[in-house]
């Protein structure tokens, strides 16, 4: 094996990108932590040979290649494409819920443990994509925002509070219109549905329970007036620029996430300044990704704002909405390069995934699971496969 | 203890109410376009990780 994935249980990015490559003749494995530690095993042992280090055995039952050891001798690149470290992500059917607490404590301490011994263990051999320590320090918003300014971007005006006074003066000096957004991704199970938290503009009206504000800090920023927004995909010295249309329709002018539906909100490339590709360069380096995705804003008046780097953010979808865009041989290109390894032939399309056996096995898994628990089996993933194959 | 009685953050507050039916179409566009992504939980039920 050449290529690790280290990802997490039933990821269509990391099963589409193993698949691609495999049709080059890549080696290239996944670990799917989390099927852990129930329904597979793990073993790492920090001073035996690299060939001996790591093994990972899934059981039969999640249809993976099973019962391999891990010859990190051979692997050349590990792209960390989900890391889950918090204890929601793991497997724990069978553990006693006495001993719930303690195995989530210690699978949440091991984990991350292999990866940073690995990464000084294996130091320059190994490509990481991206590095372990880099990519913890990356997720800070705080942090991004910092390291963009530095680099020259044009930020929103930024509180992270919880000191109701200050928030309510914070809105009131912008206009009386903010947005929140929180350092990680909420949801909240209702008994009828799902409640989510996508980036919401709120008004001075949301703002007057001193309760609601002390108990957790937040991330206000002011609301800065769109003509458009970027995605922009680094892969190393590559930048795969998208615009969308996120104000052409009321529901995805504040957040362009809510366009899930593929279709209101169009997608076209976009060709970046010299002078915001140079900050982008600058900020990847500063922040030492390999690899992300950053959000800008392009305001009416022209100006490009900074957002936040998704440092393992979505990218399929930029490929299925606008197909001209070779984001998955992109992708796979540049992983492969990480590894040494030099492809001359054409990568293939993700419409083209959408049409392999590893998609319909996504499908039907995803059927299955809807089917068991009395769900309606009519799946949304036939649906985007339907779309793609048009 | 009446945790009925405490406050709210703000996020749930603000947050938006998706029915299962709009789950279930934004979960099938997240799984590429990263808004929800179906993951399951150790005793078998669907959940959603929203994703960026």
């Amino acid at each position: 094996m050449t290529i690790l994935i280290v990802s997490g249980n039933t990821d269509p990015h990391a099963r589409c990108v193993q698949w691609a490559l495999r049709q080059h003749g890549v080696a290239c494995d996944i670990v799917e932590l989390t099927s852990l530690p129930c329904k597979a095993q793990i073993s790492f042992s920090p001073n035996a040979t690299l060939a001996e280090t790591l093994s990972f055995n899934p059981t039969k039952e999640l249809n993976l290649p099973g019962q391999h050891g891990i010859d990190l001798s051979q692997v050349r690149a590990i792209w960390m494409r989900r890391v889950l470290v918090t204890a929601q992500h793991f497997d724990f059917s069978d553990v006693h819920e006495d001993d719930l607490l303690n195995v989530q404590q210690e699978l949440a301490a091991f984990i991350p443990s292999i990866w940073y011994t690995l990464e000084s263990q294996l130091g320059q051999d190994v490509k990481w994509l991206n590095g372990f320590t880099a990519s913890r320090a990356a997720q800070n918003k705080l942090l991004q925002l910092h390291i963009a300014q530095t680099v020259g971007f044009a930020l929103p005006a930024t509180l992270i509070s919880n000191t109701p006074a200050q928030i309510r003066e914070f809105c009131q000096r912008h206009g009386g219109q903010i947005i929140v957004k929180s350092f990680k991704p909420k949801k909240w199970q209702m008994a009828d549905g799902l409640r989510i938290l996508p980036t919401t503009l709120i008004r001075s009206s949301d703002l007057q329970n001193d309760a609601s504000l002390q108990l957790c800090p937040a991330i206000y920023q002011n609301y800065i007036a769109k003509a458009f927004e970027l995605r922009v995909l680094v892969l190393g010295e590559r930048l795969i620029a998208v615009k969308l249309d996120s104000q052409a329709h009321a529901h995805s002018q504040v957040d362009w996430r809510a366009d899930a539906d593929h279709g209101k909100m169009r997608a076209e490339p976009y060709d970046l300044s010299e002078e915001i590709a140079a900050k982008i360069r600058r900020f990847m380096q500063a922040i030492q990704l390999e690899m992300g995705s950053i959000d800008l804003i392009v305001t009416p008046q022209g100006e490009t704002v900074f957002l936040e780097v998704n440092e393992q953010g979505q990218f399929l979808f930029l490929e299925d909405m606008c197909p001209q865009i070779p984001v998955l041989a992109e992708v796979c290109s540049f992983i492969s390069k990480a590894a040494g390894i030099a492809i001359d032939a054409a990568w293939p399309t993700y419409a083209e995934f959408t049409q392999s056996p590893v998609w319909t096995e996504l499908v039907q898994a995803h059927r299955k699971n809807r089917q068991e628990q009395g769900r309606t089996p009519a799946t949304p993933l036939a649906e985007i496969a339907d779309v793609a194959k048009n | 203890m009446n945790t009925n009685a405490k406050a709210r953050m703000l996020a749930f507050t603000v947050a938006q109410e998706l029915s299962q039916e709009e789950i279930d179409h934004i979960s099938g566009a997240g799984r590429a376009a990263g808004v929800l992504t179906p993951v399951w939980t150790e005793d078998g039920e669907e959940t959603y990780e929203v994703d960026a």
